[in-house]
């Protein structure tokens, strides 16, 4: 498939909308009331029609490039938009949208403090993950993955509490140390090579020696894999829980955690190339951590009574399929993971949606103190009970499509481990998410105890709080029903597996 | 007019020189002037040095010969590539620093504030002599006046610790001198000449003689202590934390200019005899270098006073140039001498936010920062951007010299000492952040971290005239790393003319 190069600036144009959105926030959203969202609502928007387009035109065989400056000698500061790139900022600019009312309702109805810090953090957050997704080499890749990092505190230590701060020093900490690692792997790349450039079948063929190849490999797979929170890496996942939950959502769905997997792919398959991944038999190491981190996660998130606590642990399992469908391979699995990308963003940002809404309406936070809240909530409730049964592989939900690819992934790389491992996992999440679910609707009402009961009884805030919610529940039912129409995840997923194959 | 323009390499040192004796006569007449007539002074010595490096770009390196006559007699100032460069880099922040200062300097009486700018010329004067001159005496003078300069400033209040700190200054600054002195005596004995170009001819013969070594290592001593390289760095911390004003920003300054005379000591003078005659000079640099970051760096995270933390990164960020200087390779010499500049432009913006937190708040102790950012919005913006810069965090001017040095580092085979390099960067951020973390995510009123609202600080942002040099030193700082380029079409041949006339 030989692509057509347009030269064009709109990769550069959608990033610009989001720091211009940012810094006008940062001028005038002290003064003018309601100017942080509509000027997020609005940039958001805009954004995703850019995206969109480029997303239909990529998909039909266009690939942009723009190189504005030089950074280093041979180095750009680059932007390449291919079907793997647009693909992951259509997940988040279309995610964006829906966070970006959610987060306007959710922090109305709690009455936050610092918002324009927070929106301004927000909009500097999807700013680079675009510029993730765009990046058409490894340091432009490491410079927004670093500011997403940096842009990323401010939010997670939004409530300035001691947990708060806490949290935030862990995450930087975890999140930085793996910078460092990337950073060292990307020079020492540089130096073998002389370029950092994405290319389809990788660039680093035969620049060093196999063992050379593979320390780099790991050096890598740290770098990128502290945020797609493998284990052992996962620590800071957990402990960001404590900032508000859209910024959760942003966490677990849209942005970080989704860059993390976004750059194990690049590097996967960009940087190493998908023989020489093959090659180095670096595959089955990362398809066991992989495997590992997707067991021990979700026995972890059995035991949590707190319910985003639950579905952090559950999104440390979750990511890991992606990286496991990656490191099988397969096309099957690689497809499956690709798919489950977008798949478990919108599945895990239902979740979260739901979990943060059942906060900011009734304070509950524990599963135990849920019990019968559905009668209230029907429509929450229902949406979550749809999230639950992606997560699980329920049939008709997009989480049974990409299971079922890398069930399929696993039999072609006859890795038979790895079919009990996912069958298991599922086991596990119903185990976890079913309760829940249960207890909600047919448990009697727990007395409430003193919880400081929000009263909101303006209902646009309540729109803004259950409608996202509800939209991405549809999407994940959408999505398990039709999951090959056209421009849906998985039907993009088959194109870029098609891509990295070299089919 | 072209007359005037061969004059430029003697213009840039006595333009300061010659306002030097005029800023206390003309400021005791005209009162109130005589901050004014330095600024005067010095934007013409920037104006010089523009047209310096206008011209060296376009024609190559100026010989200038003192009153025409000819070395080994005469004296000889050679405005290269790399002199030329620091030499804008040194003018403009000078300027900036005066322009930023007050008429009345807290503490200091009207009389002694003239006296502070005096001193402040002829620091001027002597640094831009020390980078462009090619008579190794001349060197000596020039370093020994820009001592007397720096003694002088840091006691002027002559009271206290400023006292206690420059005589600290004062007798390990002698000590160096001597050292310097004694060497440059052991080479004229050996070589008979004065003048760099001619010494570094006549050396290679005669590199093996215990007289030259001898010489070549009280100079390197005596140069270390002057820009205080581990171990030679006890001097700063007080001399940072306890200088009035801008005295920290000159001092700054006179480490580079201190620099430069290593550089000409180690490339211009013995690079051909350690062609020769193989000293492990560079490695031990190197070596002093990694040390320098890595102890600097602990020893700034142990700090409160927050100037003596500056002044402890300071010595690591020495280091890392001297680290630069050591690799000896062309990338590393440029990576060094990039990160002179965007050190220099970085560190300048942090003093000066320090002294305005100081001036407006008496705050000097990282504690107190609390809540800073809502009180002192502008300077903390300023204060953010330069630490940006030199925890050398993307996409920012420190950020690229890192990567430059880092990468230099592999590419030469010490991947140790990228590591180091890289985590220098978490150790940066460690103490750079506690501060940040503190203005901004702490409230003023309560010492534990809270969400209340009060502020117990009034808004005592300082005057637009103070913060325009801190926001133009600050936007500078994360501009160098879009526009590297612009400092690179010096930096490169600067680096070339070292490499390839010494290796």
């Amino acid at each position: 498939m030989t692509p057509e190069i347009v030269y064009s600036a709109i990769p550069i144009l959608a990033i610009v909308i989001s720091s211009g959105a940012a810094i006008l926030i940062g001028l005038f959203g002290n003064r003018v009331r309601y100017l942080n969202e509509g000027v997020s609502l609005g940039a958001a928007v805009i954004k995703f029609a850019l995206v969109y387009s480029m997303y239909t035109s990529v998909m039909a065989g266009t690939i942009y490039i723009c190189n504005p400056v030089a950074l280093l000698p041979g180095v750009d500061f680059s932007f390449r938009v291919d079907p793997i790139g647009v693909y992951f900022a259509f997940l988040s600019s279309l995610l964006w949208i829906v966070t970006t009312i959610y987060s306007i309702g959710y922090m109305e109805a709690l009455n936050e403090h610092a918002r324009t810090r927070y929106f301004l953090s927000f909009a500097v957050c999807v700013a680079s993950t675009i510029g993730i997704a765009f990046s058409g080499n490894l340091l432009t890749f490491f410079i927004f993955y670093e500011i997403l990092t940096f842009a990323t505190y401010p939010l997670v230590v939004h409530t300035q509490t001691k947990e708060a701060l806490d949290a935030g020093r862990k995450y930087l900490a975890y999140l930085m140390s793996g910078g460092i690692v990337l950073l060292f792997a990307i020079i020492t790349t540089y130096i073998m090579t002389g370029t950092l450039d994405f290319a389809d079948g990788g660039i680093l063929a035969g620049s060093a020696p196999v063992d050379t190849l593979r320390i780099l490999f790991i050096l890598f797979m740290i770098g990128v894999g502290v945020k797609t929170a493998i284990m052992p890496l996962h620590a800071w996942l957990p402990a960001a829980m404590v900032a508000p939950t859209p910024v959760s959502a942003l966490l677990h769905a849209v942005a970080v955690v989704k860059a993390g997997a976004f750059g194990v792919l690049r590097v996967l398959f960009y940087v190493f190339g998908f023989d020489l991944t093959q090659e180095i038999g670096m595959g089955p190491f990362l398809a066991a951590m992989a495997a590992i981190t997707i067991i021990i996660a979700s026995i972890i998130a059995l035991a949590q009574d707190n319910l985003k606590m639950r579905l952090a642990y559950s999104t440390v399992s979750q990511l890991s399929y992606i990286v496991l469908g990656a490191a099988l391979l397969t096309p099957a699995g690689l497809l499956g993971g690709i798919a489950h990308m977008m798949h478990q963003a919108f599945m895990k940002i239902t979740l979260f949606f739901c979990a943060g809404a059942i906060f900011a309406l009734t304070g509950k936070k524990l599963i135990s103190e849920m019990h019968g809240t559905a009668e209230d909530m029907p429509y929450t409730w229902a949406a979550f009970t749809i999230g639950g049964l992606g997560m699980i592989g329920i049939p008709l939900t997009c989480g049974f499509v990409t299971k079922w690819y890398l069930l399929v992934g696993s039999l072609q790389a006859d890795a038979w481990v790895y079919i009990a491992v996912l069958l298991t996992s599922a086991l596990l999440n119903a185990a976890y998410f079913l309760p829940p679910v249960y207890h909600a609707y047919f448990s009697p009402k727990t007395v409430a105890r003193t919880h400081e009961h929000i009263q909101t009884t303006r209902p646009w805030i309540r729109l803004c709080l259950v409608g996202p919610p509800v939209c991405t529940a549809a999407a994940v039912i959408i999505f398990g029903i039709a999951p090959l129409a056209p421009y849906f995840p998985l039907d993009a997923a088959r194109l870029i597996v098609a891509w990295i194959m070299g089919v | 007019m072209t007359d005037i323009l061969s004059h430029l390499p003697i213009l840039i040192v006595m333009i300061p020189f010659g306002c030097a004796y005029l800023t206390p006569f003309l400021g005791y007449l005209l009162k109130g002037w005589g901050r004014r007539i330095t600024a005067i002074a010095l934007f013409a010595t920037l104006i010089c040095s523009m047209l310096l490096v206008y011209q060296v770009i376009r024609n190559g390196p100026i010989i200038y010969h003192l009153s025409g006559v000819l070395p080994p007699l005469g004296i000889a100032f050679n405005a290269d590539y790399l002199g030329s460069a620091i030499s804008l880099l040194i003018s403009g922040i000078v300027l900036l620093a005066v322009v930023y200062d007050k008429d009345r300097i807290a503490g200091l009486g009207e009389k002694k504030t003239l006296f502070f700018y005096t001193l402040v010329l002829l620091a001027a004067g002597a640094m831009q002599g020390i980078i462009i001159t090619e008579d190794i005496f001349t060197l000596f003078i020039l370093i020994e006046i820009l001592s007397i300069a720096m003694y002088g400033l840091v006691a002027i209040r002559g009271s206290g610790r400023c006292l206690l700190a420059g005589y600290k200054y004062l007798l390990i600054g002698s000590a160096g001198s001597a050292l310097i002195l004694i060497g440059i005596g052991f080479l004229y004995i050996t070589t008979g000449t004065l003048n760099m170009q001619i010494m570094a001819e006549l050396l290679p013969p005669i590199s093996g003689s215990m007289t030259v070594l001898a010489g070549l290592a009280l100079l390197i001593a005596g140069i270390c202590t002057k820009i205080g390289l581990f171990p030679l760095h006890v001097w700063m911390p007080d001399v940072y934390a306890y200088a009035p004003s801008i005295a920290p920003v000159l001092s700054t300054l006179a480490l580079k200019a201190g620099v430069v005379a290593l550089i000409r000591i180690v490339y211009t003078i013995f690079g051909p005899s350690l062609a020769i005659q193989p000293i492990p000079l560079y490695s031990v640099l190197a070596l002093l270098g990694a040390l320098a970051i890595l102890i600097c760096s602990v020893l700034a995270i142990l700090q409160l006073d927050i100037r003596k933390m500056f002044a402890y990164s300071s010595g690591a960020n020495i280091g890392c140039i001297v680290l630069g200087i050591g690799i000896a390779t062309q990338l590393s010499v440029e990576g060094a001498l990039l990160h002179m500049i965007t050190h220099t432009a970085g560190k300048a913006c942090l003093f000066l936010c320090a002294d305005t937190i100081l001036n407006q708040t008496g705050i000097r102790y990282v504690h107190e920062f609390r809540g800073l950012s809502s009180s002192m919005p502008y300077t903390m913006a300023a204060f953010l951007m330069a630490s940006i810069s030199i925890i050398g965090l993307p996409l920012s001017g420190g950020f690229m010299s890192k990567i430059y040095v880092a990468g230099a580092a592999i590419h030469a085979g010490h991947w140790i000492y990228a590591a180091i390099l890289l985590i220098w960067t978490a150790l940066t951020a460690l103490y750079l952040f506690r501060i940040l973390n503190s203005a901004y995510f702490y409230n003023a009123a309560s010492t534990k971290p809270g969400r209340s609202h009060t502020r117990a600080l009034p808004a005592n942002e300082a005057p637009a005239r103070v913060l325009v040099p801190l926001l133009l030193l600050g936007i500078a700082c994360i501009l160098l790393g879009f526009f590297v380029d612009l400092p690179m079409a010096v930096i490169r041949p600067a680096a070339e003319l070292l490499i390839g006339g010494g290796l």
